[in-house]
């Protein structure tokens, strides 16, 4: 089974730090990069750009808060809403630690929550354990 | 007896017993004069024989008149006199008669009287009778009467004004006059303004006049004034007496605890009859008016006094409220700023942050993925480019949780200070292994606070202490509670770096550093952040240092 990850990112050096990231721990599942929110509802339905996808869902969703269009929290306000999509393991990781952001994130139904580091080395980190909790060690309901 | 009448035919032998009589008929007759009341003797047809001083000034015939007139003809109606025949019947069988009539003089002056009808013997043997009279002038009783009813219905209305008008009517009705009014003087004590004014038919406006040259003016001295007749004449100064034509004015002082207040008078275009009752009833009202009248006008005083006091009230509450309405704006001003300022804050750690880490994370790339192509110098500088990205993130964190840390709504409860203190220094110890530092912490220092705040405060302050003591060999950090001056305070202390107390104004200010970035990296915003803390516990924040002496700060905190 294909386990695609889903970066919902909008800023291009997250974007490539995070795909350097996965590279360099070598987690080489196809990584699906949406640029706002809209892309990513879109992804996650089918619909859109993405109307003709196979129906899968991703492994993991790496979801930034602060999108173009629809932000973070809409996003899995959505996906959590609808059966088909609402068991999928979404991480949010963002640059704000606002208490708020974290409390909202975890009663919309975030599985994890982290702070993007400016240290790279504890960005590198973060995402490695993410792959390996979410990736590997994770069992998903079928 | 008298004289003229002869009624006694006496016998020669009575003679001694007539002379003593007669002895006894002087000072009968002394009596008889002296006596207020007025005496007729009549005769069996109801003649007068005899009348006595005062029934004769009273009823204001001459004795020759008076003599052999019958009683009747001081009656006022018939029906009186048919009754009175009755009576006079009645009398003359022996009855004792005690009656009232309304009788009137020669000139046709009205005087009510009470009536005593007796049968009188004149001699004990030829069986000769008379009848006494009696008379007594019973005015000033029934006009006191009538008086003290009329006062009687003013005072059950409640209104002043209607009170007042009552009582002049009242007078006006008892005297017989068209006008009767009730003044007040006024403070130039020249001057008498009207309360109310009774015109015989109805109350006219008031009016202010002036006292000189009055009847009003002689009231004014404290006297009664009674002018019978002729008063206009008698004051042709008063050019309203003359215009209204008055002949007649009786005027009395209201005076209370020797305060001149004004006058009632009554007035009238025909001449009057000063009487009995004239001026005891005038005086009467007067009295009874000062009363009423200095009752309302200190009752009105005391209103005044009190819408004065609910004026001043009323003024300062609306000052009051106005101030607290200005406050509250300037209040939700600062709140929306606080707002905006928290929201700032919010994309400015977002949006910095980006940027930063792109920055930071490219810097790392190189270094791992082109380690290789770079020379020392050029590893330098990208660590410089790291390094100054690391401070500027903490720097942003500082700004943010300096700003968190203002805004909060602080939540109180009882905290110990010596376990967050012993965790941070733990925590510190974890990341600097290297270090050896001697930790005094004296257990048990428990106090009112906020738990999130007293962390960052605690890692603020022993985060510097564990900094500024960094180069200096055995290093000592203590925390413990110190009394000054009859308070205690919670103390840091550390045997590091230390500053000159010349700079220790700007300690507390944000952004202000007392050492080079090179020397001790810092934001300058920790320490304000702690003041922020410190006040928002109501609590006292100051330090004392020395230069590579080491510094105390001392806190405590009043939640």
């Amino acid at each position: 089974m294909k386990k695609t990850i889903l970066l919902v990112e909008d800023n291009p050096n997250d974007e490539a730090l995070t795909l350097r990231a996965f590279e360099k721990n070598n987690i080489l599942n196809e990584v699906v990069v949406a640029r706002d929110g809209q892309e990513a509802i879109d992804f996650l339905f089918c619909e859109g750009d993405y109307s003709t996808r196979e129906k899968i869902n991703p492994q993991v969703i790496l979801l930034d808060i602060n999108l173009p269009k629809i932000d973070g929290l809409d996003v899995l306000r959505r996906l959590r809403a609808y059966e088909a999509t609402s068991l999928i393991p979404v991480v949010i990781m963002t640059t704000s630690d606002e208490q708020n952001d974290l409390i909202t994130s975890y009663q919309l139904g975030a599985n994890s929550y982290i702070r993007k580091p400016v240290e790279l080395n504890s960005f590198m980190d973060a995402v490695k354990q993410l792959g390996m909790y979410w990736l590997v060690l994770n069992e998903q309901p079928k | 007896m008298n004289q003229q009448v002869k009624p006694l035919s006496v016998k020669k032998e009575f003679q001694l017993e007539l002379d003593e009589f007669n002895s006894r008929a002087e000072k009968f007759k002394l009596i008889f004069n002296a006596s207020p009341d007025m005496i007729f003797i009549l005769s069996n047809s109801g003649l007068i024989l005899d009348a006595n001083d005062a029934a004769i000034a009273e009823y204001q015939y001459s004795r020759k008149q008076i003599f052999g007139m019958s009683y009747e003809k001081l009656l006022t109606k018939a029906k009186h006199v048919k009754s009175s025949r009755k009576l006079f019947k009645s009398a003359q069988l022996g009855a004792e008669i005690d009656y009232e009539w309304l009788t009137q003089t020669s000139k046709g002056k009205k005087i009510p009287v009470d009536v005593r009808l007796r049968s009188l013997k004149l001699s004990e043997n030829d069986n000769k009778s008379a009848v006494v009279l009696i008379l007594r002038n019973i005015s000033l009783k029934q006009k006191a009467d009538e008086a003290i009813t009329s006062l009687a219905r003013a005072s059950n209305v409640n209104e002043f004004e209607m009170f007042l008008k009552e009582s002049v009517r009242s007078v006006a009705e008892l005297y017989g006059t068209k006008f009767a009014f009730i003044g007040r003087l006024q403070p130039d004590k020249k001057h008498v303004t009207t309360l109310v004014v009774w015109a015989g038919d109805r109350f006219v406006d008031n009016f202010t006049y002036s006292l000189d040259g009055t009847p009003c003016k002689d009231v004014m001295d404290l006297t009664l004034e009674l002018v019978p007749d002729s008063a206009a004449e008698r004051y042709p100064e008063d050019d309203l007496l003359i215009q209204m034509g008055i002949e007649s004015y009786f005027g009395a002082p209201m005076i209370s605890d020797t305060k001149m207040l004004g006058l009632i008078s009554v007035m009238d275009d025909s001449p009057l009859h000063v009487e009995e009752w004239t001026s005891p009833i005038l005086s009467l009202f007067s009295n009874r008016l000062a009363v009423e009248i200095e009752r309302f006008e200190m009752t009105n005083e005391l209103q005044k006094n009190k819408e004065e006091l609910e004026e001043i009230v009323k003024e300062r509450t609306a000052k009051i409220e106005e101030q607290t309405r200005l406050l509250q704006e300037s209040h939700d001003a600062l709140e929306e700023a606080n707002q905006e300022m928290q929201s700032f804050c919010y994309s400015v750690s977002h949006d910095l942050r980006a940027p930063l880490r792109g920055i930071s994370g490219f810097s790392d790339v190189i270094l791992e993925d082109y380690e290789d192509k770079l020379d020392e110098l050029g590893k330098e500088y990208l660590h410089r480019i790291k390094d100054s990205t690391t401070s500027m993130s903490d720097l942003i964190d500082g700004m943010l949780q300096l700003s968190r840390v203002s805004h909060q709504e602080a939540e109180f409860e009882e905290v110990d200070l010596s376990v967050i203190a012993e965790e941070v220094l733990t925590n510190f110890s974890s990341y600097d292994k290297n270090r050896t530092v001697n930790i005094t912490i004296q257990p048990e220092l428990i106090c009112r606070a906020d738990r999130g705040l007293i962390i960052i405060l605690l890692q603020n302050l022993l985060g510097n202490a564990w900094k500024y003591t960094h180069k200096v060999e055995n290093a000592e950090i203590e925390f413990v509670k110190e009394n000054i001056q009859g308070e205690d305070y919670f103390v840091i202390k550390d045997n590091g770096a230390g500053f000159d107390m010349k700079h220790a104004g700007k300690l507390f200010e944000p952004f202000k550093r007392l050492h080079g970035e090179a020397e001790f990296p810092g934001s300058g915003i920790g320490l304000a952040t702690v003041k922020s803390i410190v006040s928002t516990h109501n609590g006292d924040l100051w330090a004392s240092a020395e230069v590579n002496e080491g510094a105390k700060f001392y806190f405590n905190l009043k939640a």
